[in-house]
């Protein structure tokens, strides 16, 4: 028995170190992506010919590059700071998008009922039905990349969860006595769902987000690998991997680091999204 | 089962007619196309010819219902690049991009779904532990990543298997691992939290009480019942591959449909982009479809909903 508590203390504490060290790593990658590249140790568009595809630790004229420079000289350190920017934007503004527009369909379709809520479920289910990353691939591919066209995308590659568990969460809350109150004191929709329905959900939703936080950062690099990602004035992660893989042979640091700053990331962000998820529905706590 | 064998059609027409539209739409409003296919320095009267041909002049409505036409007969019209029939690109892709997505879904059920029995009834074990730590590192991983990972370690460092390309068995095997291990996160936890969901029924009680042994009662009673969702998670897993296999075969240089839509949206070769998306639908439908009755073969209960 006291073994058995003394290990369940040790997960514990384990736990919460893990948890501890994911939010430490999303804070500085927070604080890079807000600051842009003030805190890249050098200017990450400098080219230097002499110090083409460098290993890591060498000692450049402007310093020590510690993971290596890049096919043109750049920094690599320096190239990942600068490219927290353009993955955080793009995927948080892909998610906050897809969160507003599911939550607001999700809600009033489980306000009104009825025809809407066909409606939804064909259109979640069609899109379902389809290979996402496909079809992102052609609209970008054909449209041609722009920052908004990308958001735009990756929005709608997450936006049905967001929908689904808004409408299924609307119908149950609907039915309570004091969403009746509101309507016998004639509240309108539109109070009744920002008011009453929205804060019930919204821990749910920032569950949701948080993980779709993630997938967005992972589609973002997809696409910025294949060459459909946002146009940046230095290349973001995902472009870094795709340059990266024409010296693989010889400069194993190219495709190592940028994808480890996506993997830290993202794995960051599914270690908070997880916790989360055990505060607002304890009853899950470590089941799925 | 009728009624699900019609609703599953209605909607997978929908599907199909939805992924012909959009990308009808996309092609159409991305500029002349005679401006790819024509070089630079063609005339006028070169590129009028060339709309009369390809039915640019007609009215969009007739463009559409042409385009619709020619599809359900699988015809899209020739690639602009080396105006091979696309149907027959796309048939010659599609074999490669099978057996990648055949042996990743294989392979990442072959590893899944016993660890996450295993991890369900050895709950907080070690097996249990190691399931959720891969669970979640997995799934942070992008899989092109993943892939330039393997190749830098086994193909790059210890020269076990060739670095990219299409043919032996040898180089199918990276990119089969890669997906493999993409599919590995959703699986052994969907596998777990099912069998968890299954193992404290009164029917799996009543299975031991009556001096079952065991190893039977898990594989038999917990098994049967806690798979259906696995099941039917598979069927959107293979989406989800066919979403991955794009990134995979980029990676890998395979050559399946997956890197043809890559390549072809490259050099904007939209017929076979158009072909790519109609067939992927096409498949995917009928994929959901079997997963939809085999789901209620195997559960009888399902049956009559």
């Amino acid at each position: 028995m006291t073994e058995a508590v003394a290990r369940s203390i040790t997960r514990l504490r384990l736990n919460r170190a893990v948890l501890a060290l994911a939010v430490v790593v999303l804070v500085v990658l927070g604080v890079l992506a807000i600051t842009g590249d003030a805190f890249a140790p050098m200017d990450p568009a400098q080219q230097s010919l002499r110090a083409r595809l460098k290993p890591p630790g060498f000692e450049g004229r402007t310093g020590i590059h510690w993971l290596g420079t890049d096919a043109v000289g750049r920094d690599i350190l320096s190239l990942i700071v600068a490219g927290a920017c353009p993955a955080l934007l793009v995927s948080g503004l892909a998610v906050a998008l897809a969160g507003i527009i599911g939550v607001l369909v999700g809600m009033f379709a489980g306000f009104r009922g009825g025809r809407m809520v066909d409606l939804l479920l064909y259109v979640t289910n069609i899109q379902l039905a389809f290979p996402f990353f496909l079809l992102a691939v052609t609209i970008v591919g054909i449209v041609r990349p722009s920052v908004s066209l990308v958001v735009f995308v990756i929005a709608l590659g997450c936006w049905v969860p967001f929908a689904r568990v808004a409408y299924s969460e609307t119908i149950q809350i609907v039915e309570q006595e004091y969403i009746e109150a509101v309507h016998v004191m004639q509240g309108t929709t539109f109070r009744i769902l920002l008011r009453h329905v929205l804060p019930n959900i919204l821990p749910n939703i920032i569950v949701l987000a948080t993980f779709a936080l993630g997938t967005a950062i992972v589609m973002e690099s997809g696409l910025s690998f294949v060459g459909l990602g946002v146009p940046t004035r230095t290349p973001t992660w995902g472009k870094m991997l795709s340059e990266g893989r024409d010296y693989m042979q010889t400069a194993w640091w190219l495709t190592i680091f940028p994808g480890f700053a996506i993997f830290l990331l993202v794995l960051a962000i599914n270690i908070c999204g997880e916790r989360l998820r055990d505060i607002t529905d304890p009853k899950l706590m470590g089941r799925s | 089962m009728i009624r699900v064998f019609l609703r599953q059609s209605v909607l997978g027409l929908l599907v199909v007619l939805s992924a012909l539209t959009v990308t009808f739409i996309l092609v159409r409003f991305s500029g002349d196309p005679t401006s790819i296919i024509l070089p630079q320095e063609a005339t006028e009267e070169q590129r009028d010819v060339l709309r009369q041909q390809l039915g640019l002049n007609e009215s969009l409505p007739t463009q559409y219902l042409t385009y619709l036409g020619n599809a359900a007969v699988g015809d899209f019209g020739r690639s602009y690049f080396d105006s091979e029939a696309v149907t027959s690109i796309v048939m010659r892709h599609l074999p490669n991009t099978l057996v990648l997505a055949g042996a990743s879904l294989a392979l990442a059920c072959l590893l899944a779904i016993p660890l996450g029995v295993l991890a369900a009834v050895w709950r907080d074990g070690l097996i249990d532990r190691f399931v959720q730590v891969a669970a979640v590192t997995g799934a942070s991983m992008p899989s092109f990543w993943v892939g330039l990972l393997l190749i830098q370690v086994f193909a790059v460092g210890l020269d076990l298997f060739p670095t990219y390309g299409t043919g032996s068995p040898a180089h199918l095997i990276l990119p089969a691992v890669t997906l493999a291990i993409y599919v590995f996160p959703s699986l052994a936890r969907l596998t777990r939290s099912s069998m968890l969901e299954v193992l404290p029924q009164s029917y799996v009680m009543a299975a031991r009480a009556k001096g079952m042994p065991e190893a039977r009662v898990i594989g038999r009673t917990v098994l049967r019942n806690g798979l259906v969702p696995v099941l039917a998670l598979l069927a959107l897993e293979i989406g989800n591959l066919i979403g991955g296999a794009v990134l995979t075969e980029t990676v890998f240089a395979w050559e399946g449909i997956g890197r043809l839509a890559i390549t072809s949206i490259q050099r904007r070769d939209f017929p076979v982009v158009q072909g790519v998306v109609a067939y992927v639908a096409v498949g995917f439908v009928f994929v959901t479809m079997a997963a939809e009755i085999a789901i209620r073969l195997v559960n009888p209960k399902l049956r009559h909903k």
